[in-house]
């Protein structure tokens, strides 16, 4: 049984878990922290509509690193592994929105190694699109969560076959999430 | 080049510029004066939250000299007047707030090096990988994936002592010492 067996059972997107079925064998490359109920709530009522793949993934993890990517968390800090979260509250507030001059109908949810975010639509459809922070435009979309993801993994597994990218070194209970 | 191209070299090049951050914390360097928080999370984490990565040079050759580490509210947004736009080049000297016309990021010796030639460090440097004898390094002391009779049994090391004799090595500290 992987780590992310729980996970795997709990999740309500067919895509999503071919998606962390993949991940299971890469558990060392991920660190999620595992969402309680009022935690998904709290990510709920952050925006008017969010994509039924985001909303499913969210009821699973509340945030937390993939390979090199972060994924934005309600909560700003991670007792149980001990690190630092980038927080939906930070990313999507008005001063960071002015900074980055991010559109309205777009939401913050990660945020790649090198700067770029990634966001979700509030307007209802389920498109990802990345937001060049220097080139303050809409850089790349995908048709939804699951097709980003899937190329998200797909090209930091590239990165980890050369050894760029390493595991992380936290050590945890091989619980399961 | 397509997006997908140039998204993926820059991930390169920043995930190949913590690398080797990595490898100058284990000897007390680095591209900054990293806390030793800041040390903790890139050799645990392989980055560090909320800093961003400035390319010194327009060109991103996979040369991880050319990236800066640059704090996101302190450093990156007064390094760009206050907004992402004002996109610029070069090394940002972030005591004086100019940009210096520097092709690489300078060496610097950490003020509190927390993990220079330390067991830890090496143990966080090739966590993950597999040693010549053919056993994954762990992160921590801690941890072990393989139960100690499954290693007994692998090396071939059997219990040096009999069931009994730890009791009557007891019995004979009791009758010398008297407890």
């Amino acid at each position: 049984m992987g780590r992310y067996a729980n996970a795997i059972a709990r999740c309500e997107d067919n895509n999503l878990k071919i998606i962390l079925k993949k991940l299971d064998s890469y558990s060392d490359y991920s660190l999620f922290c595992p969402a309680t109920g009022v935690e998904y709530n709290n990510f709920r009522n952050l925006f008017d509509s969010i994509p039924n793949q985001v909303r499913a993934w969210y009821k699973l993890f509340n945030g937390g690193y993939l390979f090199d990517t972060m994924f934005l968390s309600t909560k700003y800090f991670e007792d149980h592994y001990r690190v630092r979260l980038g927080s939906f509250r930070i990313y999507n507030s008005s001063m960071a929105r002015k900074f980055a001059e991010l559109p309205d109908d777009k939401a913050v949810f990660s945020v790649a190694s090198f700067g770029d975010f990634y966001c979700f639509n509030t307007d209802g459809s389920p498109t990802i699109t990345q937001f060049s922070v220097t080139e303050h435009q809409c850089v790349a979309q995908w048709s939804n969560f699951s097709v980003w993801l899937n190329q998200e993994v797909n090209a930091a597994l590239d990165l980890v076959d050369e050894e760029i990218l390493q595991p992380f070194s936290i050590y945890y209970q091989k619980e399961s999430l | 080049m397509n997006k997908s191209e140039w998204n993926m070299i820059r991930r390169r090049a920043v995930a190949l510029a913590y690398l080797e951050e990595k490898k100058k914390i284990c000897q007390g360097k680095g591209s900054r004066d990293w806390s030793i928080t800041e040390q903790d999370y890139i050799l645990k984490l392989n980055l560090m939250p909320n800093f961003v990565a400035q390319f010194v040079s327009p060109e991103i050759d996979g040369n991880s000299g050319c990236v800066q580490f640059l704090e996101c509210c302190m450093e990156y947004l007064p390094a760009h007047s206050g907004t992402y736009r004002n996109q610029k080049t070069g090394f940002f000297d972030v005591d004086n707030e100019v940009y210096l016309q520097k092709n690489c990021v300078p060496l610097v010796l950490l003020s509190d090096p927390q993990y220079q030639n330390t067991q830890e460090s090496n143990r966080n440097l090739f966590a993950g990988q597999t040693n010549r004898f053919g056993v994954k390094v762990s992160a921590s002391t801690a941890s072990s994936n393989t139960p100690v009779s499954q290693n007994k049994e692998r090396f071939g090391l059997k219990n040096t002592q009999p069931k009994d004799s730890d009791n009557s090595s007891q019995s004979d500290r009791k009758s010398k010492f008297g407890f």
